[in-house]
C-alpha cells in the first residue's frame, strides 16, 4: 500500500468517525479530534488497517492525520 | 429529513448487516445514517470507569431502536455521588468494581445504598453494569443486587459477567487502556454497546413485541412451497436456527402468528410432512393463510389476538412486503429476513424482543388466548348473564400491597389502552413509591375460571385525600373484558381501600385518551349516583360489589402467597 493510499483510508476513517469529509488540506490541522473522537479514530484505524497499536507508537502525541498516516505505516512496517 | 415509513423500512434493513454482524465492526457502525424519526433519549451517565469506548457505537445501537441518544456523561466518581442535575430520560450506572477494596457482600451492599439514594431524585428507569475481573463474582453481584432493588422499582441490572464469559481473555486490553480508561477490549465495547442499545436499555423503555409474524417462503426455509413442493423445500441448520429462535418465543409468551400468500390445504401438508421443522403449525396462535395483502393479514390477526397491529414484528424475506406493510401499519416493528444466519442472529438480539425473558405474565397470556380463541369462552353482554358467571366458577382474587408484582403493575399501567381510566402510565418506581406510602393503596388482580388461569389483569391504584378516596387508575387488560366482571374486580378492590383508609366517597380520575373508550364508558354508568361535587358515595360500591356475592369467588390474598 502507497503512502498517499494509507493517506486516503486514513482520511476516510475520519470522516466517518467525525461525520464529515476530511479533505488533504486538513492533513497537518491540528484540533480536528476530540478525546471522544480519539478513541473511535483509534480502534477505526486498527479495523481499517488490520493493526494494533502499542504502548510504543505514541499515540498521545498524535494530533494530526500526517502523524496519523506515519504512525500507520510504521505499524504495517512492523507487521511486515 | 426523514423518509416516510416504507422508505424507513428499507432503510433500517440496510443497517442489518452492520448492526447484527457476528462482530459488529466500530467503523461500520459508525458509518450508518438513520432515515427515520427518533425520539430524543436524554441519558445520565454516572460512572467511575471510562464509557467514552462504547458510546459512539451505542448511539447507533439506539437509533436502530428508534432513539437519538444524548449523554451526559459525569465526572469519574468512586463515590457516586450523583452530583449532576440533569433531567434524563434514565441513568445509566457504570462501575468497576476493581477500583473498590471492599468484599464482594460489601460492596454489593454499599451499592445498594447508593442505587436508593438516586431512587430519591427520581422515578426514571436506572441500569447498572458493573465490571468485574472476576466473572463468578460479578454474576453473584448482579443476582444479589437485582434482588436487593427489586423493592425500589425500576433498576435493572445489566448481565456483564454473561459477556465477559463469552468473550473470555478477549473482553479485556491493556494495551488500548491508557488511552481508552476502560479495561475492554474494542471487541467487547461494541458487544456492550450493542447489548445496551437493543436489550438492556430497550427492555426498560420499550414495550415488549407481543406478537411475531412470520412468513413462509424463504423465511422459515429454502424454497417456494407452492413450487418446489412440501418435501423439496430445504431445511438447513440456518434456517433450523431460526425456527427454534421463533418458536423460543412462543414458548416465553411473545404470539406467533404465520402469515403466508400460499393455500392452506399447501401449508397444513407441509407441516404434516416436514418432521424436520423445528416449528409445527401448533405454535402459532393464528394462521393468516391466502392472497391477501400482508398488512390486512396481521391487521386480522391482530384483532382475533386482541393486540395492537403495532405490537407486532414482521419477519419476511421480500423486501416489497415488508416495506408495504410499514406503510400501511405505523410503528409495526419490521425485520429483513434475506438471510437466515443474519436473521437467526438478529432474532436473539431485536429491540423489543430480546431481555425480556419468559414472564410468567406473557406465557399465562398466550395460554388464556388459546382458550379464548377457541371459543369455548364465549363473550357475554347479556347484563342477565348470572347463568353465564355462574357456570364459568369465576375467582377474583386481589392482591393488596403487590411487592412482588411491581414489574406486571407498572405493565399494566402502561400497556393497557382500552381499559383504562386514567392513561396515567406509572412507571416501576413510581409503583414502588405508591407501594410504601402510608396514603396509597395499591391493587393487583388475578383471574381464574374454569377454563384457564388469566394470571395478574388488573391492577387499581388509589390514595387517600380527606375523606376521599382518589382512585388515580383502573387498568384491566383486555383479556378480562368480555366476562362482565369490571364492576366486581373494581367494587372489590376500592371498598377495601375506602374502609382501609376511612374515605366514605370516592373520585374517580378519568382521562379522554383515543382508545380508552370502554373504560370511559364504565364510568360513565356511574354518573347518575355522582354527587354534587362529582365523587360517588361509598355505598354505590358496596352495592355493585354485592350482586357479585355470590356468582364470582373474590378471594384476598397476602402479596408473595
Amino acid at each position: 500500500m502507497t503512502s498517499s493510499e494509507i493517506e486516503a483510508k486514513v482520511r476516510a476513517v475520519l470522516g466517518t468517525v467525525l461525520d464529515r469529509p476530511i479533505t488533504e488540506a486538513a492533513s497537518s490541522e491540528a484540533g480536528l479530534w476530540d478525546s471522544l473522537d480519539w478513541i473511535n479514530i483509534l480502534f477505526g484505524l486498527e479495523e481499517a488497517f488490520a493493526i494494533e497499536f502499542g504502548e510504543n507508537d505514541g499515540l498521545d502525541n498524535l494530533l494530526d492525520i500526517d502523524g496519523l498516516v506515519a504512525a500507520v505505516e510504521r505499524r504495517l512496517g512492523a507487521s511486515n | 429529513m426523514h423518509d416516510g415509513p416504507a422508505e424507513s423500512s428499507v432503510a433500517r434493513a440496510g443497517w442489518q448487516s452492520a448492526v447484527f454482524a457476528a462482530e459488529p465492526s466500530r467503523l461500520a457502525v459508525l458509518a450508518l445514517q438513520p432515515a427515520w424519526p427518533l425520539r430524543p433519549l436524554p441519558i445520565s451517565v454516572h460512572r467511575n470507569t471510562g464509557v467514552e469506548i462504547f458510546t459512539a457505537p451505542l448511539a447507533k445501537f439506539l437509533t436502530y431502536a428508534g432513539f437519538s441518544a444524548e449523554f451526559d456523561i459525569g465526572d469519574y466518581d468512586d463515590s457516586l455521588s450523583f452530583a449532576s442535575a440533569t433531567d434524563p430520560a434514565l441513568d445509566l450506572i457504570w462501575v468497576d468494581v476493581a477500583r473498590y477494596a471492599m468484599p464482594t457482600a460489601d460492596f454489593s451492599q454499599w451499592l445498594t445504598g447508593r442505587l436508593a439514594a438516586r431512587r430519591q431524585a427520581h422515578t426514571k428507569p436506572i441500569v447498572v453494569g458493573l465490571l468485574d475481573r472476576d466473572t463468578k463474582s460479578a454474576a453473584y453481584l448482579e443476582t444479589a443486587l437485582a434482588e436487593a432493588t427489586r423493592t425500589l422499582g425500576g433498576i435493572s441490572i445489566c448481565e456483564v459477567s454473561r459477556v465477559v464469559g463469552e468473550l473470555g481473555p478477549s473482553f479485556r486490553s491493556e494495551r488500548t487502556g491508557a488511552v481508552t480508561a476502560s479495561p475492554m477490549s474494542n471487541r467487547a465495547a461494541m458487544e456492550i454497546a450493542r447489548l445496551l442499545g437493543f436489550e438492556w436499555l430497550p427492555s426498560v423503555l420499550l414495550p415488549r413485541i407481543k406478537a411475531i409474524a412470520v412468513d413462509l417462503d424463504g423465511t422459515l426455509y429454502r424454497g417456494v412451497l407452492g413450487e418446489d413442493g412440501p418435501t423439496e423445500v430445504a431445511m438447513t441448520a440456518d434456517f433450523a436456527l431460526v425456527q427454534e429462535r421463533i418458536r423460543s418465543y412462543g414458548a416465553a409468551g411473545v404470539l406467533l402468528v404465520l402469515t403466508s400468500k400460499n393455500t392452506s390445504a399447501d401449508v397444513d401438508r407441509l407441516f404434516e410432512l416436514r418432521s424436520d421443522f423445528v416449528l409445527r403449525l401448533s405454535d402459532f396462535a393464528d394462521t393468516q393463510i391466502g392472497w391477501t395483502d400482508k398488512a390486512t393479514s396481521i391487521q386480522r390477526a391482530a384483532e382475533r389476538l386482541r393486540i395492537a397491529p403495532d405490537a407486532f414484528l414482521l419477519v419476511d424475506d421480500n423486501i416489497g412486503e415488508i416495506a408495504a406493510v410499514a406503510a400501511a401499519i405505523p410503528g409495526i416493528n419490521v425485520l429483513f429476513a434475506g438471510d437466515p444466519v443474519e436473521t437467526a442472529r438478529a432474532l436473539a438480539l431485536y429491540p423489543g424482543l430480546a431481555g425480556y425473558g419468559a414472564t410468567q405474565a406473557d406465557q399465562v397470556r398466550a395460554k388464556d388466548l388459546a382458550v379464548a380463541l377457541t371459543g369455548v369462552r364465549p363473550k357475554t353482554d347479556d347484563s342477565s348473564g348470572t347463568d353465564y358467571l355462574r357456570s364459568l366458577g369465576v375467582r377474583v382474587s386481589l392482591v393488596e400491597h403487590p411487592i412482588d408484582q411491581i414489574g406486571r403493575v407498572h405493565e399494566l399501567s402502561i400497556k393497557t389502552n382500552q381499559f383504562n381510566t386514567a392513561l396515567a402510565r406509572f412507571s416501576e418506581a413510581e409503583v414502588a413509591r405508591r407501594l410504601s406510602a402510608s396514603d396509597c393503596r395499591v391493587f393487583a388482580v388475578a383471574l381464574k375460571d374454569r377454563l384457564s388461569d388469566s394470571g395478574v389483569i388488573a391492577a387499581i391504584q388509589t390514595r387517600i385525600d380527606g375523606l376521599e378516596l382518589v382512585v388515580d387508575e383502573i387498568a384491566i387488560s383486555c383479556r378480562a373484558l368480555g366476562r362482565g366482571l369490571e364492576d366486581s374486580i373494581i367494587s372489590a378492590a376500592l371498598v377495601r381501600s375506602a374502609r382501609d383508609l376511612g374515605a366514605t366517597r370516592i373520585r374517580l380520575v378519568v382521562r379522554d385518551g383515543p382508545r380508552n373508550e370502554p373504560a370511559r364508558d364504565w364510568a360513565a354508568t356511574l354518573s347518575a349516583d355522582r354527587l354534587a361535587d362529582g365523587s360517588l358515595p361509598l355505598a354505590v360500591f358496596e352495592a355493585r360489589l354485592a350482586r357479585f356475592r355470590d356468582l364470582v369467588d373474590i378471594v384476598w390474598t397476602e402479596s408473595g402467597a
